[in-house]
């Protein structure tokens, strides 16, 4: 079989002199074109241009080329799904080869064979791909693709985190009063305040996510909910309000369940990944909870 | 089953596989040499002859689907590609497709190909070469902006190139197809 190298060389400005718009252009030689082309990646390009990179924020699969960030479509009704791997499409061959066929290498029937077109072959060994044996289907085949958002949430699960280790002045079996402050924060840890990085991966895909907690919400169960921007203030002797983080009773808790307030902390983090030539940003919330009793100063009194 | 070498209007051999090696048609930087006819000779053997045909067919709509789709690569390439093309032909065509699509560059016009057939393998795995001197001479690439050339400078307008094809189900497929961009025709 015909094997050959795809020759890229970059001429300067002095070597094209018709066209002295352009600063450099580079050399394409397609394998099956008499004429080399010169492809410009400067400003001034021809028309049709290649589009902007592309980043998502929600984890959709963004497919890019990424020697050179343009987007392209992830999948093509001729050349099958592309895969920011290797830049390449893959379409199942339908039907498959013969058995007969070298392309199977001995694995026949195992696996399957592509028909694989590959858009920057000076990414690759030299080809623009051809008829490719796989054991199993290419990153990116197929309506089921991982994307690397479903990654980047992966990585999430793999960091563990939990909800708010809570702190709070009237710990249980203890009864707090009303008017007074309760102090409410959460022991700073990787797992419940961050940061946390952890990187996840499938065959051809690596995401790397990084998850930050911004804010806790404080649902008091008297039907406030306090948001604290950051992990709020363990009590110390001698205080009376909390810098960052507190909530003033002004009612017993008398006739809730058990005569307690359900308190439940909410914290939200933000996790930003990269990964798969794209980056994102997807938002986890974490919630733990506890009971106060709260009491008014008469009942101590007259109690 | 027998191993038939067509080599143009200068030689026919049919050999059995296991008789003598048949005489390999060859072509070199140092020796292009004349193109030959692609006439077949009257002796050729009509499974041959028949295959001959299928092959120029194949090729012919090989080329002829690149020059569709080259026209305006903005377009969906033509559907005859992958009907005529297969493996790495087709791969590097869609390749092509790409890169003048995202360059701005078209070929408008039409080459002139002069292929020839030679090394007709019938049977199991088929096979065969076409040798071909594509004249590009009315086919060079521009940016469809301008309408300038997107030529490179300093290049041949003939040049020689090798394809081979094999049957897919059923059918005769152009495999592979290499410009060799330095020998002339």
């Amino acid at each position: 079989m015909l094997r050959r190298a795809l020759s890229t060389v970059v001429l300067g400005l002095g070597m094209i002199g018709t066209t002295p718009a352009y600063a450099t252009g580079s050399v394409s030689c397609p394998p099956d074109l008499p004429a080399c082309v010169v492809t410009v990646e400067t400003p001034g390009t021809p028309a049709q241009s290649p589009t902007t990179p592309v980043s998502a924020t929600s984890g959709t699969r963004v497919c890019v080329i990424k020697r050179t960030g343009v987007a392209v479509p992830c999948f093509d009704a001729n050349w099958g799904w592309f895969s920011n791997f290797d830049g390449c499409y893959y379409r199942l061959r339908d039907p498959q080869p013969a058995p007969t066929e070298a392309v199977w290498a001995g694995h026949y029937p195992e696996g399957a064979v592509y028909d694989v077109s590959c858009l920057d072959p000076t990414n690759g060994p030299g080809t623009s791909g051809g008829w490719t044996w796989l054991a199993s289907p290419p990153n990116g085949f197929g309506a089921t693709a991982t994307t690397p958002g479903e990654v980047a949430a992966r990585a999430v699960d793999q960091m563990a985190l939990v909800g708010p280790v809570i702190g709070i002045t009237v710990t249980p079996g203890k009864t707090g009063l009303v008017g007074v402050p309760v102090w409410l924060w959460t022991a700073v840890s990787p797992t419940t305040w961050g940061p946390n990085t952890a990187t996840a991966s499938v065959p051809g895909l690596s995401v790397t996510a990084t998850a930050r907690a911004t804010q806790i919400a404080w649902d008091m169960g008297d039907g406030t909910v306090k948001v604290c921007k950051g992990p709020g203030t363990a009590y110390f002797t001698g205080g009376v309000h909390s810098p960052t983080c507190e909530h003033v009773y002004v009612a017993s808790s008398a006739g809730q369940p058990n005569d307690a307030y359900r308190v439940t902390a909410t914290a939200t983090w933000e996790v930003t990944w990269t990964g798969g030539g794209t980056s994102g940003v997807l938002t986890v919330t974490r919630s733990s909870s506890t009971t106060v009793r709260i009491g008014e100063l008469q009942v101590l009194v007259t109690g | 089953m027998a191993a038939c070498v067509a080599l143009g209007a200068s030689l026919t051999a049919c050999t059995p596989t296991n008789g003598d090696p048949s005489p390999s048609p060859s072509m070199t930087a140092s020796s292009p040499g004349p193109i030959p006819s692609p006439t077949p000779t009257p002796s050729v053997d009509p499974a041959v002859a028949r295959a001959e045909a299928a092959i120029l067919e194949a090729y012919r709509g090989y080329w002829a689907a690149k020059v569709v789709s080259y026209a305006d690569p903005t377009k969906e390439q033509d559907p005859n590609l992958a009907r005529f093309a297969d493996d790495t032909a087709l791969a590097d065509a869609q390749s092509t497709i790409f890169t003048l699509r995202s360059n701005g560059i078209s070929i408008p016009g039409q080459p002139k190909l002069s292929p020839v057939v030679s090394a007709i393998q019938l049977g199991a795995s088929a096979t065969a070469n076409i040798t071909d001197c594509v004249d590009a001479t009315s086919w060079q690439p521009i940016y469809t902006a301008t309408g300038k050339s997107a030529a490179a400078p300093g290049q041949l307008t003939r040049v020689v190139t090798e394809s081979t094809a094999f049957v897919a189900e059923g059918r005769w497929l152009i495999r592979t197809s290499l410009v060799h961009r330095d020998q002339t025709c």
